[in-house]
């Protein structure tokens, strides 16, 4: 059961990105507006914007929450080749009565990176403050901050290059049997290759390294999610291509003592277009899929262990719907003008999915 | 309609109205929702056929005006003829203006700002101008400040956002700006190939134009270099502006059935700012056009000037189609059940048009949220959501382990286990039988499982210690009436003897009450199945028969007391046998099933009853201690281990206990189920501190303790250290956090905690309020300027302590801790600090100006009052 709320944010242009901050009181959304908002639940459970200042000067991206063990600090990157960590400071009372005003400085801006940030993720909390950054000429950097009171400092500790231009992210937040765990997909169109790629810290050579590819996922990926682990024996990777994927993860160690990653993937097509975004519920019992049809869906696992789509949400005015006089009557069907995307060129037989 | 359709155009102040054209030109009015009156003329939209124009065939270009007061569009031919058409009989002579030279009119352009002016393009003529400025009101043009382009073609024209310039692709290799405000117009021009689609964003930052695959990108501003191209892979045909967004540019490709959309953004810096796009690709069609099967192309595309993102669609020169593009939804998953929504709201507010002349169709988003009848989800959504809800499997919502693990928390799930306060939290069976499993398991403070009891597998010395322990076999005698030529061996010992009583099942001696009390809890079928593993069956079949009365559907029951009443396996075997394996099937009771497979056994063979998984694995086990023989109990205990570990049942650390087959057992558990919160609380309260240092446990413990955190329970996240810390009292760690003294650094904690007790108050202030190493003061509180240490009351003569112990704690309440901001290092005593920020909101220090009270993320409604 949850709660489905529309929200009508008054960003000028296209969001790109929403996240709740570790409590879930908070919400952070950032756009091609070159602004973030900072979303607040007051009492009734409405949501109000408290702050909303210009980050960059370009698309921001993404946007990420650090754990509030460190405070209010968020990071965002943007298409401007920058990324910035802020911190949020209470201002002057101007009376007793109002509550102080909140303002969010900027403590840092990362300009390493010669293309466009495409994505920036706060850490797990066991690894301290760290923050990673995907960049579309497919370098990987990881950033901390030795003095967690002084967020002006972020030196970069690995930076790990990739062929492919990479768009998305994840960190994963469990340590069994590999530590700092890192999932990117590309978003590369031309090349048939695997386009979701591991990364983990390496003891023997001291730094993070690529360890595996998942090679079943060639389509362009925009997102990759891991599931929040609270102590399985495999890690779950949802990935955002052409369709939505769920990676099972699994460490198995074979005759050489050497630990490696059994990859199993699973393929959802219900979409039928390009996934946007995915994200996990905080057991990792269900999964939400964003996709270009405009629609939300949500993925449960039944009692066979197996995620079938149990429900979809629809804006309301996707298309006009109406019942035109059909030429036979055989097609008396409700039409609806939501789109469709087919990026090839040959287009068999579809299935209405509605 | 017959023939062919060369383009389609909305009118930009005529929500409803659009034209087509072709052979003939066409208007059309696009019904309502609840207009069904008659049947539409077009097969893929509900329109309403106003009027045609047969004056003018065949037309090459046709542009709408922006006239308010009725639908007018200009329409240039082959022969260079334009005319003006507002779809009445009445012919107006000065409408129509034919050049001077007979040669294709090319491209069409209303101003917007002035409706009555029209800029004309034509093809080449050597003698003539390409570019004609026509005021429709003046009559047919003549002056010849209203011409340019001496020997020229325009490919296409199109006006600056302040209207009052001209922009024409001209002759295939140049761009071409008029400046009209000036009486001799100024030319300024730019070599280019891309000269095709001239259009102007609907923010005036960005010029567009296309030559066969190259869009081209300039600043109308600033038009001496381009500012960007993109290259695709196909011929564009057509190129547009949304009007409804700031600088979403489309493009539609030759022999394509996709629309591109190309979203234009620059990044702001100091210099000239870089352009860069975000491209999509979407085909239009809805899955009902896709039913023939064929291959669509789209042809020509017309945006509304005002509904979002609305497009009418010419597909096939044949068919038109109304097309909205999806709607972008985000939303992230909290972990308080929100589930966001964030919606693209549309820049342009839809103003409602002055003239009453048109009926524009007021397209109001209606409120649907269709929830499956039945369903016990809750989708409560605010009212007014333009939201439609399609639950495909409702009831894979009914059971959500967020809530369920929030729930118990709430309701001290794992913090006291006992079997009366089990029965009051929402459980599942399953999880209620776990607990009562293992609160019987769990004596002398050791989860002592049933291998352990039996002394199975733990080497040399327990099988010599077993082999003294004289295991009886006793042959038991089959009640009499019963003539059952088996023999049914009994095994005893003092192992199994516990091991039964672990299991649940008590001796032979208090059976009788054990079989009132189950009979009590209204547990029939089991009393009835225990009885007969005694070998009482004449018991079994009163409690049957009392049962039989009491219960609303009997039959099952009456059938088998006359079933036991008559049973007799030397006659009735073979047939008995028969029977029962057909009967299984349609037996519900498990605990009915494995009764009758133990009075059918054969030969020592009880696989029937032990294989049975509906009955509880307490009740197997004990009946194998009963009846197995020691090398077949060890083959199904170990069996049952590796069935529990694999499927992830908890059940199975009746069996292993506090083991690391038990951990293996709550790893499958968590694998299988999720639920991190059983897993961590049965390892909290049942394993010892040498299993407990596992750090598969620690982990579970602190993914446990982190989800009480982000849900803000903080006291029950205490609740549960103190038991951590309470049930294992001699594995108490050496102190990892410690207060140090600023000087010279080492620790001051012990010092504070050791001090014996002070004579005087001079003695115990001056010796409080130092280091003990180095003799530095130790910080002072920011508001009574007292040194650390020191007493808040100074008359009384505790002991002073700053952090607390486990005995001394509560002799020192917690207002009078010492406490500080960890942002501006600045504190006191803690019952001084909250006093003060209940009245201010600034640090006490007079100089910093840290909110120190208002840096808590959890911001408490009201502050506790303290002890």
């Amino acid at each position: 059961m949850f709660d489905v709320e529309p929200i009508i944010a008054d960003h000028k242009d296209v969001i790109h990105d929403v996240v709740f901050d570790y409590y879930g009181r908070r919400m952070a959304t950032c756009s091609s507006d070159q602004t973030v908002k900072i979303w607040d639940e007051d009492g009734q459970g409405k949501w109000n914007v408290t702050s909303s200042w210009k980050a960059h000067s370009g698309s921001i991206w993404r946007v990420s929450w650090a754990h509030p063990e460190f405070g209010q600090v968020v990071a965002t990157c943007s298409f401007d080749r920058t990324a910035s960590v802020w911190e949020e400071v209470i201002g002057e009372k101007v009376s007793s009565t109002n509550t102080p005003t909140r303002r969010w400085v900027r403590r840092t801006t990362l300009v390493d990176s010669r293309t466009s940030v495409t994505d920036v993720e706060f850490a797990p909390k066991y690894l301290g403050l760290l923050l990673a950054t995907a960049s579309a000429d497919g370098i990987i950097r990881i950033y901390e901050a030795p003095d967690i009171m002084n967020l002006s400092q972020w030196p970069v500790q690995h930076e790990i290059s990739n062929k492919l231009p990479l768009s998305c992210l994840s960190w994963n937040t469990s340590t069994y049997m590999v530590t700092q765990l890192l999932a990117a997909g590309s978003d590369e169109a031309a090349t048939p290759t695997g386009k979701v790629f591991l990364f983990a810290y390496s003891e023997n050579s001291r730094k993070c390294v690529k360890i595996d590819t998942v090679n079943d996922i060639t389509d362009p990926v925009t997102d990759v999610a891991f599931a929040p682990n609270a102590g399985r024996t495999f890690h779950m990777l949802a990935v955002a291509s052409k369709d939505l994927y769920i990676v099972n993860l699994r460490g198995v160690t074979d005759a050489t003592d050497i630990s490696k990653l059994d990859i199993q993937t699973i393929k959802f097509s219900e979409h039928n277009c390009p996934v946007w975004r995915v994200c996990w519920n905080m057991l990792a019992t269900m999964l939400i899929s964003t996709g270009d049809d405009g629609c939300v869906r949500l993925w449960r696992m039944n009692y066979n262990r197996q995620w079938r789509c149990a429900a979809v949400l629809k804006a309301e005015g996707s298309g006009p719907t109406y019942e035109p006089a059909p030429p036979t009557p055989t097609l008396a069907t409700t039409a609806s003008a939501t789109a469709k995307f087919y990026k090839k060129g040959t287009i068999g037989n579809q299935v209405p999915w509605h | 309609m017959s023939g062919n359709t060369h383009g389609l155009s909305w009118f930009p102040h005529f929500p409803d109205k659009f034209v087509s054209w072709g052979q003939e030109i066409h208007l059309y009015e696009v019904r309502r929702k609840d207009d069904h009156s008659q049947k539409s003329r077009l097969p893929y939209i509900s329109v309403n056929y106003l009027a045609n124009e047969s004056r003018y065939q065949y037309a090459r270009c046709v542009a709408a005006s922006y006239h308010s007061d009725q639908p007018i569009i200009a329409v240039g031919l082959a022969d260079g003829k334009v005319g003006i058409c507002n779809f009445r009989d009445t012919y107006d002579s000065s409408w129509e203006y034919t050049p001077r030279q007979q040669r294709m009119c090319t491209c069409l352009a209303w101003n917007e700002l002035d409706a009555n002016i029209l800029a004309i393009g034509h093809d080449r003529h050597r003698n003539d101008t390409c570019i004609t400025i026509w005021d429709i009101e003046r009559g047919v043009p003549k002056e010849t400040a209203n011409f340019f382009g001496v020997g020229e073609s325009a490919n296409s024209i199109c006006w600056d956002r302040n209207h009052r310039t001209v922009i024409a692709g001209m002759s295939q290799k140049m761009i071409k700006l008029f400046d009209l405000r000036q009486s001799n117009a100024t030319c300024q021009s730019i070599q280019t190939k891309t000269v095709q689609g001239l259009s102007v964003s609907p923010n005036g930052n960005y010029l567009c134009s296309y030559v066969d695959s190259v869009i081209t990108l300039w600043d109308p501003r600033n038009i001496k270099s381009p500012l960007r191209q993109i290259q695709s892979s196909k011929n564009h045909l057509q190129i547009a502006w949304c009007p409804t967004r700031t600088s979403l540019l489309s493009s539609l490709q030759r022999d394509s059935s996709y629309i591109t959309l190309y979203d234009i953004r620059s990044v702001d810096t100091d210099n000239s700012g870089e352009i860069y796009h975000v491209k999509r690709q979407i085909s239009p069609f809805p899955a009902r056009y896709q039913h023939s099967g064929k291959f669509s192309f789209v042809n020509c595309l017309s945006w509304h000037s005002r509904d979002f993102e609305r497009a009418l669609l010419l597909a096939d020169a044949l068919n038109i189609l109304d097309f909205r593009l999806p709607a972008t939804l985000h939303t992230a998953h909290s972990n308080r059940r929100k589930l966001p929504l964030l919606m693209q709201r549309p820049l342009y507010t839809p103003a409602s048009p002055t003239s009453t002349a048109a009926t524009p169709t007021q397209q109001q988003p209606t409120s649907s949220c269709s929830t499956n009848s039945g369903s016990s989800l809750d989708f409560s959504t605010p009212g007014g959501s333009p939201f439609n809800v399609d639950l495909l499997k409702p009831e894979l919502f009914e059971l959500d382990l967020v809530d369920e693990t929030r729930q118990r928390a709430l309701e001290d799930y794992g913090i006291k286990p006992d079997n009366k306060r089990f029965g009051e939290l929402h459980l599942t069976p399953y999880l209620r039988n776990v607990w009562s499993t293992l609160n019987n398991v769990y004596s002398e403070d050791r989860l002592t499982g049933l291998k352990a009891t039996l002394g199975i597998n733990l080497g040399h010395t327990s099988e010599a210690l077993m082999a003294s322990s004289r295991i009886e076999s006793q042959v038991l005698q089959w009640p009499e009436g019963i003539n059952n030529s088996n023999k049914l061996i009994c095994y005893r010992s003092e192992q199994r003897d516990l091991a039964l009583q672990l299991c649940g099942w008590a001796f032979e001696q208090e059976l009788d009450r054990f079989i009132d009390q189950l009979y009590a809890n209204k547990e029939y079928s089991r009393a009835a199945m225990i009885c007969v593993f005694h070998l009482k069956i004449f018991h079994a079949c009163n409690i049957l028969s009392s049962a039989a009365d009491n219960m609303r559907d009997p039959s099952m029951y009456r059938i088998t007391v006359i079933a036991l009443s008559s049973f007799n396996a030397d006659r009735c075997s073979s047939t008995w046998r028969n029977q029962r394996s057909s009967a299984n099937m349609q037996i519900h009771d498990p605990h009915l099933r494995a009764v009758f497979s133990f009075l059918t056994m054969e030969k020592d063979n009880f696989d029937a009853v032990l294989k049975e998984e509906g009955v509880s694995l307490s009740d197997r086990m004990a009946f194998a201690c009963k009846y197995l023989s020691e090398t077949k109990l060890a083959d199904y205990v170990a069996q049952q281990i590796q069935a529990a570990i694999d499927g992830g049942d908890l059940n199975g650390l009746l069996l292993t206990g506090e083991s690391q087959d038990g951990i293996d057992i709550l790893q499958s558990y968590m694998d299988t189920s999720f639920d991190v919160q059983t897993v961590a609380l049965v390892a909290i309260n049942y394993f010892r501190q040498e299993l407990f240092e596992d750090k598969r446990i620690q982990y579970w413990i602190a993914s446990y303790l982190d989800h009480l955190n982000s849900w803000g329970l903080w006291e029950k996240r205490a609740e549960l250290d103190i038991k951590i810390e309470s049930i294992r009292p001699s594995s108490r760690s050496s102190r990892t956090v410690f207060l140090s003294c600023n000087f010279c650094g080492k620790s001051v904690s012990n010092a504070l905690l050791d001090e014996p007790r002070p004579r005087s108050t001079t003695t115990s202030t001056n010796r409080l309020s130092s280091c003990p190493s180095c003799r530095k003061p130790l910080p002072r509180c920011s508001l009574c300027l007292m040194h650390m240490g020191t007493m808040v009351n100074m008359s009384n003569g505790e002991t002073p302590t700053t952090t607390p112990d486990v005995p001394g704690w509560q002799t020192k309440p917690f207002s009078k801790w010492f406490s500080w901001c960890q942002t501006c290092r600045h504190g006191g005593h803690t019952e001084h600090i909250m006093q003060w920020f209940k009245q201010n909101s600034e640090c006490p220090v007079s100089s910093c100006n840290c909110r120190c009270f208002d840096m808590d993320g959890t911001k408490p409604n009201t502050l506790r009052d303290i002890s």
